[in-house]
């Protein structure tokens, strides 16, 4: 009888133990790391927008007045286009609505753009189903994936890219990471899975954790781009180690500017902006203004030939990115 | 202990752990999938 009862004790107290035991190492493992990662500011938004509203006194944005001007009439007419983009190029969207849109085209409402603002930043996945959608004109994202691309095609849109800028898409590691330089075959195999520790490329010992973004963002779309034909591995929750990530130069240096991180060279080439515009960087993308091909809006077309006319390209450079060669 | 009351408690504290298992498990779904990956690698631990 006394045994049973001590059986029974212990049952109940190893079943406790093994739940407390199992949830705090999940705990300190995973879940503690995604906490640090996933802060109040980016879980909103990516980016600031109040930091680099065009109308704002102490705006970061470029300030130049463009020779194309929108006037209130158009305004009033709804033939201002809704601009709309991906976090990284805010500040270059930003921008372009300063030089050539009236104040009151732009409405903030202390957190977000009100419906009826005609600059909008709802980032890459929602900018491509908006402009889809007809819900805005003109969006300035990377190139679209296969699954944005075919949502258009599903709702008889063709949408039209011409490239407005120029920047380098760059892989990140913590900065007290020793390792400086990978190849571009180096960064396929660890995405493949095939190198899995930082000594195989000159690291410490320590496990590599390969990160990856959201399906359609614009920097998982070029990530997808530099892998190739090699398959990029996603585990739902990777095993902890020394973390690499990638994203864009201007986003990681300016947008983001924390510390903590730094850029990796690749190839033996770091993503200086000398060596992106002189074509000596591996990977350097173009960033496009997109927009339906059957949008009746004239003035979508005139904007885009703006951005890319040597007042646009101004405001690319001054913001920070590469203009167009 | 009766027997009755053993496997009642054994079943509650066996439903509440995978309880508390799979809610700490979604909201680590949830972290990841808003989880910055600059800020995740810059607050890499030593």
């Amino acid at each position: 009888m006394k045994r049973k009862r001590y059986i029974q004790t212990a049952s109940i107290a190893a079943l406790l133990l093994l739940f407390i035991v199992y949830n705090l190492w999940f705990y300190l493992t995973f879940t503690r790391r995604y906490q640090t990662g996933a802060s109040e500011g980016r879980r909103a938004k990516s980016i600031e927008l109040d930091r680099y509203l065009p109308f704002a006194e102490d705006t970061l944005i470029v300030r130049h007045k463009g020779s194309l001007q929108f006037s209130e009439q158009d305004l009033e007419e709804h033939a201002i286009p809704v601009i709309d983009g991906a976090a990284a190029l805010y500040p270059v969207f930003s921008a372009f609505v300063y030089a050539t849109y009236p104040e009151r085209a732009v409405s903030f409402d202390g957190t977000d753009f009100t419906p009826s603002s005609c600059l909008q930043m709802n980032n890459t996945i929602a900018a491509y189903q908006a402009v889809a959608d007809g819900d805005a004109d003109i969006v300035l994202c990377a190139p679209p994936s296969e699954e944005q691309l075919a949502y258009a095609r599903e709702r008889g849109v063709t949408l039209v890219t011409e490239p407005v800028g120029r920047e380098a898409f760059v892989f990140l590691v913590n900065e007290n990471n020793p390792v400086d330089n990978l190849t571009i075959d180096e960064v396929r195999a660890i995405y493949s899975n095939e190198i899995r520790n930082w000594k195989e490329v000159g690291g410490s010992d320590k496990r590599i954790e390969a990160l990856q973004r959201n399906a359609g963002s614009g920097s998982q779309t070029a990530f997808l781009k530099v892998m190739g034909d090699a398959e990029p591995k996603r585990p739902l929750i990777q095993l902890p180690g020394s973390a690499i990530g990638f994203s864009f130069r201007y986003y990681v240096e300016d947008v983001v500017a924390e510390g903590g991180v730094k850029m990796l060279s690749l190839n033996g080439v770091a993503p200086t902006k000398d060596n992106i515009a002189k074509g000596a960087y591996p990977i350097v993308s173009e960033f496009y203004a997109v927009y339906r091909e059957d949008n009746p809006n004239p003035n979508v077309k005139r904007f885009v030939d703006w951005m890319r006319s040597e007042e646009g390209q101004r405001i690319v450079e001054d913001t920070g990115y590469i203009p167009l060669e | 202990m009766s027997n009755r009351r053993f496997w009642r408690i054994f079943f509650i504290i066996y439903v509440t752990g995978i309880l508390a298992s799979a809610a700490l498990w979604g909201y680590t779904v949830y972290l990841k999938d808003n989880c910055s990956i600059i800020d995740y690698i810059a607050g890499e631990p030593e």
